[in-house]
């Protein structure tokens, strides 16, 4: 967790603090706007960004209107890194409002393939353009650097796609997600995110998308917004894939609501042809309540509460049927237990069909019992979700219902919702769940978001704090590391890299603090001696301290350590009182130590990064 | 064919910061292409694409989410309608 750069007082308390180059050619890695060496983070002087999207402008400009206290829900403000990046506000009142929506990021891609950065990098194959959208007020702007070859840096360059300050990214949107379109001489560029282009910001859900377009890879200055057809109000949005059968780009909708609706399933499908609006089919459409089958009870979901929900990532059909992939869709039966629908799709037409006949070894309440849970149960502003995920161990897949609430106290009292239920997957049956594990949130879980590629570490963000979780087959969720505080914005760039934005314990919550926090730092070092107490009677003892260093996963590390003993009653073995050592990745580092006199002793031990 | 427009109410904050309903009409030409629904948008910014094709829907589902086919065009036109939040009047 060392602390990379602290508030200067530049930009007020808003701005961007980190802008990743995510061009894999370039090595740009832009902290308070100066460049860096992504790699070894080197400062180099004299090589600044400027955000003014005007060429005739000298004038310099910078991304700078966050909201650091309340709005940074929109994100992409103080990170611009080019993998997962996501962030929460820092309101501590329960309020049904756009602040305390949870970040969305993690489940609007059901491919596993975006990267769901907020820099992002657009190609049709032969050029690119790097766009970083970022919330400035109420909206969500966007800066776009055209082409460059990998040697022009970011700073060599007015991002001059986009046009003025007046384009916009999104309207209101949360997160943006990025993808490209050819269709004969015209390409389009197009974002869809969470919440409504008008400025009340409902939440029903609602979400949206934009299209840009104009000659590609230049300016694009051309930018509608779009609401999804057919899936307006109500329905969480997820990004399926390509069709294989016509290019088109294919989009579920969930839809919250009760009876029929609330078990409501949708795919459309987008194709380009001749104009920056797609052509739109209604590829699947399915809202009867499923009568009881497997362990399900059936009935109206969650025994007919209106509660929001999404549908798991897509994956091969474990049973093998040939050009089909499945993906689950959130439901819980009447008795409020866990029974995901099966979708599947065959890739070949593009047909979908809903399994519900699911069967569970063991029922979530035996470990979630939410019968006693009360919800929203509607409204403009939708704080709940009932998010699930799906991701695969060792040698299983495993489902798991990862109940959210962006309201930061709002669940505290409730276990049940709390209380995260996962199953594996049978081999060759989606439908056959068994129970694996369980892990209980500290307090209301308001949002998560992935922390590697493969979904097996994720960061949990609480009112005042932030808690890692590492998966393990045999034990399932574990918390790893908690940071007790509050984290604004976390996101990896291209190496892996974890960053994140906390409130500055310097200068106030209102100033950014940055903060790295990486696979290969330890984010807890441990010193022990081999005793608590020695009795010294005027002869040399002989012992040993250990040291271990363990990183944000709960891994042991090999980690290079400085220890330096305090106080003149003990030395290393060798009489000297600092020594630099490795520490183990297999178990206790033991460095020996004599006590050479009588007194008290401290040992510190410090990192460098 | 059968020309139709769909009217939605939507919010937008004025330039006093007020919140005010704004009333969104769009126009589109519905016709049956053999057994397809076609809901052709009308276009008034672009005048080299008065038209883009926006819906191009050969079936409807069933209550068990089978594909099954349009009785009519009025049918379909109810169903676009309904699917697009129409607002009457």
């Amino acid at each position: 967790m060392a602390k990379v750069w602290e508030y200067q007082g530049t930009y007020s308390n808003r701005q961007t603090v980190v802008v990743e180059d995510a061009r894999p050619g370039n090595d740009g890695f832009y902290i308070d706007h100066v460049k860096h060496d992504k790699t070894s983070l080197t400062p180099q002087f004299m090589k600044k960004l400027n955000y003014q999207p005007s060429t005739t402008d000298s004038s310099w400009s910078f991304p700078m209107e966050s909201g650091f206290n309340s709005d940074y829900g929109m994100n992409g403000q103080q990170l611009a890194l080019s993998k997962m990046t996501g962030s929460m506000s820092g309101i501590e009142t329960d309020a049904a409002n756009t602040s305390n929506y949870p970040w969305p990021g993690t489940w609007m891609d059901m491919t596993g393939t975006l990267k769901m950065g907020t820099m992002n990098l657009v190609s049709n194959g032969t050029q690119e353009t790097q766009i970083h959208s970022y919330c400035n007020s109420t909206y969500q702007y966007i800066r776009k650097w055209p082409h460059m070859e990998d040697s022009v840096d970011l700073y060599e360059r007015n991002p001059t796609a986009g046009g003025t300050n007046a384009a916009k990214g999104s309207g209101n949107g949360q997160h943006s997600a990025y993808l490209h379109e050819t269709v004969g001489n015209d390409q389009y560029v197009f974002n869809w995110y969470r919440s409504q282009g008008n400025t009340n910001m409902y939440n029903y859900p609602s979400y949206t998308w934009g299209i840009h377009y104009g000659t590609f890879p230049d300016a694009q200055p051309s930018f509608t917004n779009q609401t999804f057809t057919n899936m307006t109000n109500e329905y969480t949005i997820q990004y399926l894939g390509k069709s294989t059968v016509d290019g088109g780009h294919l989009f579920v909708g969930t839809r919250t609501g009760t009876t029929t609706s609330g078990v409501h399933t949708m795919v459309m499908k987008a194709v380009w042809t001749t104009s920056y609006t797609p052509t739109w089919t209604e590829m699947f459409s399915l809202s009867t309540v499923p009568s009881a089958s497997g362990s399900s009870q059936g009935g109206n979901n969650m025994n007919n509460i209106n509660v929001v929900t999404n549908c798991s990532e897509v994956f091969d059909d474990p049973r093998g049927t040939a050009n089909t992939k499945v993906f689950y869709r959130n439901y819980y039966d009447s008795y409020r237990n866990f029974h995901p629908f099966v979708i599947t799709w065959d890739t070949s037409t593009d047909t979908f069909a809903r399994e519900t006949d699911i069967t569970c070894n063991v029922l979530s309440s035996v470990h979630a019992d939410m019968s006693g849970s009360t919800f929203q149960n509607g409204g403009n502003y939708r704080c709940e979700q009932q998010n699930l995920q799906t991701w695969t161990g060792a040698s299983l897949r495993y489902v798991c219902d990862m109940k959210l609430d962006g309201r930061p106290m709002a669940k505290d009292s409730d276990a049940a919702y709390r209380t995260w239920v996962t199953y594996s997957v049978g081999a060759s049956d989606p439908k056959a769940l068994t129970y694996h594990s369980k892990v209980e949130m500290p307090s209301t879980p308001r949002s998560l978001i992935w922390l590697n590629d493969s979904h097996t570490m994720m960061g949990v963000w609480f009112k005042n704090s932030f808690g890692i979780y590492s998966w393990n087959d045999t034990t399932g969720w574990n918390q790893t590391t908690n940071l007790p505080h509050k984290v604004q914005n976390i996101g990896r760039d291209s190496l892996d890299r974890i960053w994140y934005i906390r409130p500055s314990s310097k200068y106030g919550s209102t100033r950014p603090e940055l903060h790295l926090l990486t696979p290969t730092l330890p984010v807890t070092i441990s010193v022990a001696p081999e005793n608590a107490t020695y009795t010294y009677s005027g002869s040399t003892i002989t012992s040993y301290i250990n040291v271990s260093a363990i990183n944000a996963s709960g891994a042991r590390i090999a980690s290079s350590v400085k220890l330096v003993i305090e106080g003149s009653s003990m030395t290393f073995s060798d009489d000297s009182t600092s020594k630099t050592v490795t520490t183990l990745t297999s178990g206790e580092l033991q460095v020996a130590t004599k006590v050479i006199s009588a007194g008290f002793t401290n040992v510190s031990a410090s990192i460098e990064i | 064919m059968t020309d139709i427009v769909i009217k939605n109410t939507i919010q937008i904050e004025d330039a006093d910061g007020n919140v005010v309903d704004e009333v969104i009409n769009r126009t589109f030409r519905c016709v049956m292409e053999g057994t397809i629904f076609q809901a052709w948008l009308q276009v008034t910014d672009d005048p080299k694409k008065p038209e883009v094709l926006f819906l191009n829907q050969p079936w409807k589902f069933d209550e068990a989410g089978s594909r099954v086919d349009w009785g009519d065009l009025a049918e379909a036109i109810a169903w676009f309608k309904n699917r697009q939040n129409h607002e009457e009047g």
